[in-house]
């Protein structure tokens, strides 16, 4: 299973948990495994748009980007530029 | 998502790395380019403005009558003739924008929340009749108080700006409204046990101003409406299809019904990801059924458009005597201006980025204040918080009397490093460019009375995003390469290297152009240091196809199998064969009907696999001890580029980048009286460098190639703004041995310090 890490503010929304295992294969399934196990998180993900890092390669706005057992995952904000 | 599996990286190139003329550079040199304000049309009617006066008031009633009645005014407009619009958030530029935020901006509602807000705009026949017909508009306000600080909005009994306004990341979410609209934080490790191991600590405070893009096109769009509702805009802009997809939301139209055409961009620098005219021209088209044209003047820009965030910062580094970090901690206070959303999320994520930390943290905040909503600006949120950090950094060094480049490559993050917001690091050129800022000559050059030298190094993120593009290989072998993101440093050169690299033929032979919203799908803006990266993957997988297509038509000739095919210097070979055949791409071209009609060839992705960028930049000034004044006398910028696809242009976005750091940095601020109004709308009085104000900037390309990209390509326009706040803070710091914790370093504030020494 692979390891979703929580970093800073974001445990404010998972009682305090820095990390987790989830099941999921691609960032969609992520998502939804999110919405379950952590409802509080939900929302703010959703108003915020974050984007994942998956083994430290950040996507943004894509569902089905692939995640492997053994992957480091982060939720983090997007990231745009000027 | 995009797989790129094929790469160059150990190619022979033959194009790629090169210095060949742009594309677009005689129209540029000529005059014949065509910016924003150049285009017009029959019957073309003028648009203008009416800005509030005042930085914060409840708008009592507009009385637009008098304007109406007069002869050669053919439309007026105010908030009644836009739909209100739920909140909603959608990325724009470095930051997710609020459609209800957005249409407030555009066009005042309740209130007015800055001196500049829009609160009516007239389309008429000439500019006299347009002025004549504002000052006919009957605007009642009551006045409220105004908030120009973070803060001082942060306090309690501030002025409310928004008075639905709770504090996102907060848990518990508060119960009552403030201004601040966010909080964000970042970190890991123990603080309490790293500061406990350190030697020394630093504790800082910082400020900087907000500072403008300083584009010198000012904002400008052509619209037409029909009687049929379909729109065409013409409008220098970053992003055409980002215009369109917020005109018909704001509008109410069909993406369909809304055709943007990009003119060229006379400098965006972020500040043109976002809309202010565009929708204001559409609407006022619309009601007269007439092709309406709107400049901005350059009091305009300044007082409504931009800038980016002042800020408030406080920063703590622990080290041991060898310069080996133990703990880093900051807390960021950004204005947002008058709605939220300043690059706080990325300012706190790069705070401590170019180095391997373990106990770290960043807190952030995200303030709004009675002045322009901030818009992005060459890595948002980068500059500030890295300058505070870089400076401690120089501080530090000088304590332990370390060499601050040996400090930096002692910490310096790597492939592998855990970088504070987060993920592992991948491959990255921070180590390069701190080794290659120590072996060039400018380091170990001497320095004169009241010269003082300074460093800092910076980081950037870099970003893909959806994009396509098509490829159409014309009757004659030449080839016509569309795309979708605006060339705004020299990407129509870098586009159609890559194609040439790829295809194995004379880049003279393949035309690069912009197209409009209608000829091509989807493309994100040109920002975050994308289009070199995304646009030339999506190239390069254009003319993958395209070649895949050339060897299937030649095999046809042939009769042989396409596996039998190959594609050699623009050209198709039968493998193996005895009897050598060779077809060229003209000769495929010229045979296109007979084997299947027109070739042609796109590619949509959503780009992933950016590579950060990072840079050192190495600085000589000398501060003048009667006047304050400081002179920038040798400036060297250093960066890891992954992949110079043209050198010069690379070379150029580091130069420019370096060159508004450095404005930035000594000059640059806005000034505002105690009733919230701007006293500075101008480049006389909001003072950019020229160029007689800075040396020529000596650059050096690092390449540490980027594995996810063909070429290796990392982007490079957003990170070298980054070090010169820093850098020349750091100079100045060493010349006078007075420490500086504010931006901008004008000659009254050094002269000051130095005076009170």
């Amino acid at each position: 299973m692979a390891t979703l890490i929580f970093n800073g503010s974001l445990t404010q929304f998972t009682n305090g948990q820095t990390e987790c295992e989830v099941h999921a294969k691609n960032i969609k399934s992520l998502l939804g495994e999110i919405r379950e196990k952590f409802p509080r998180l939900s929302p703010l993900i959703e108003s915020e748009g974050f984007a994942i890092a998956i083994d430290g390669e950040i996507f943004q706005d894509i569902w089905f980007a692939p995640i492997s057992d053994s992957s480091e995952v982060h939720l983090i904000p997007p990231i745009g530029g000027g | 998502m995009n797989d790129m599996t094929q790469t160059n990286l150990q190619k022979d190139l033959k194009i790629v790395g090169t210095r060949p003329l742009r594309p677009d550079g005689a129209d540029k040199v000529t005059g014949r380019a065509l910016f924003g304000a150049d285009k017009s049309l029959p019957n073309m009617l003028v648009g203008r403005v009416l800005r509030s006066p005042h930085a914060h008031a409840k708008i009592i009633s507009i009385d637009t009558k008098a304007a109406e009645a007069l002869p050669g005014v053919k439309a007026v407009i105010t908030s009644k003739d836009f739909q209100d619009l739920p909140s909603e958030f959608v990325p724009a530029g470095e930051m997710m924008v609020n459609f209800k935020d957005m249409t407030r901006n555009i066009m005042a509602r309740e209130k007015v929340l800055y001196e500049g807000h829009t609160v009516a705009a007239v389309a008429a026949i000439n500019d006299a009749i347009a002025e004549e017909a504002m000052a006919l508009i009957k605007v009642e306000y009551e006045l409220l108080p105004h908030v120009m600080d973070v803060e001082e909005a942060e306090k309690p009994n501030a002025p409310l700006l928004h008075d639905d306004m709770i504090t996102i990341g907060v848990e518990p979410a508060p119960k009552k409204p403030s201004n601040v609209a966010k909080r964000v934080e970042f970190g890991f490790g123990d603080l309490d046990k790293g500061f406990k191991e350190a030697d020394l600590i630093i504790e800082k405070k910082f400020s900087t101003q907000p500072v403008h893009q300083g584009y010198i096109e000012p904002h400008a769009c052509l619209a037409s409406v029909s009687e049929d509702g379909q729109g065409e805009l013409w409008v220098t802009t970053q992003g055409p299809f980002v215009v369109r997809n917020f005109c018909s939301k704001i509008l109410g139209m069909s993406t369909s019904q809304i055709r943007v055409t990009a003119s060229e961009i006379g400098g965006g620098f972020g500040g043109k990801t976002v809309i202010y005219l565009e929708p204001l021209a559409l609407a006022l088209s619309r009601k007269a059924c007439r092709p309406v044209k709107m400049v901005m003047s350059r009091q305009e820009v300044l007082m409504a458009s931009g800038p980016t965030s002042g800020a408030k910062i406080w920063v703590k580094i622990g080290v041991k005597k060898d310069g080996r970090i133990t703990a880093g901690d900051a807390v960021l206070k950004f204005q947002a201006g008058a709605f939220q959303g300043s690059p706080i999320g990325p300012g706190a994520m790069c705070a401590f980025a170019p180095y391997e930390m373990t106990n770290v943290r960043v807190v952030g905040y995200d303030i709004v204040v009675n002045r322009p909503k901030v818009a992005a600006y060459r890595a948002p949120g980068g500059p500030i918080s890295e300058y505070a950090v870089e400076s401690v950094m120089d501080e530090i060094a000088q304590k332990l009397n370390l060499d601050p480049l040996e400090l930096r490559l002692k910490n310096a993050a790597k492939e592998g490093t855990q970088a504070p917001y987060g993920p592992k690091l991948g491959p990255i050129g921070m180590i390069e460019t701190l080794e290659a800022a120590k072996a060039h000559p400018h380091y170990s050059a001497p320095l004169g009375p009241n010269q003082g030298r300074g460093v800092a190094s910076g980081f950037w993120f870099n970003i893909g995003g959806e994009t396509c593009t098509s490829i159409n290989i014309n009757e004659d072998g030449t080839v016509g390469l569309t795309l979708g993101t605006p060339d705004i440093g020299g990407s129509r050169a870098s586009m159609a290297m890559m194609a040439a690299e790829e295809l194995g033929v004379p880049m003279s032979t393949i035309r690069p152009i912009i197209g409009d919203t209608s000829s091509l799908g989807f493309n994100f803006l040109t920002g975050g240091s994308r289009v070199t990266f995304s646009s030339g993957m999506a190239v390069v997988e254009s003319v993958r196809e395209i070649i895949v297509e050339l060897r299937k038509r030649a095999a046809q000739l042939w009769d042989v199998s396409i596996e039998k095919v190959e594609w050699v210097s623009g050209h198709a070979r039968l493998v193996g064969s005895e009897n050598p055949k060779s077809l060229s791409l003209r000769e495929l071209a010229e045979a296109a009907g007979k084997t299947g009609g027109p070739i042609v060839g796109g590619a949509s992705i959503n780009a992933t696999g950016a590579g950060p960028s990072l840079a050192t930049h190495i600085v000589d000034v000398e501060v003048d001890p009667e006047t304050g004044r400081t002179t920038v006398l040798r400036y060297t910028a250093i960066q890891d580029a992954g992949k110079a696809i043209h050198p010069s242009y690379v070379e150029g976005q580091m130069q420019g980048g370096a060159v508004q750091g450095i404005g930035w940095a000594l000059n640059e601020e806005y000034v505002y009286d105690d009733n919230g109004k701007l006293l500075n709308p101008g480049f006389l009085d909001y003072r950019v460098p020229v160029c007689s104000d800075v040396p020529m900037i000596d650059t050096v390309i690092v390449e540490v190639p980027n594995p996810k990209h063909p070429y290796g390509v990392r982007g490079v326009g957003e990170t070298p703004i980054v070090p010169p706040l820093a850098a020349v803070s750091n100079a100045v710091s060493r010349a006078t041995n007075i420490r500086f914790n504010e931006l901008p370093l004008s000659p009254p504030r050094v002269l000051a310090a130095i005076e009170s020494r």
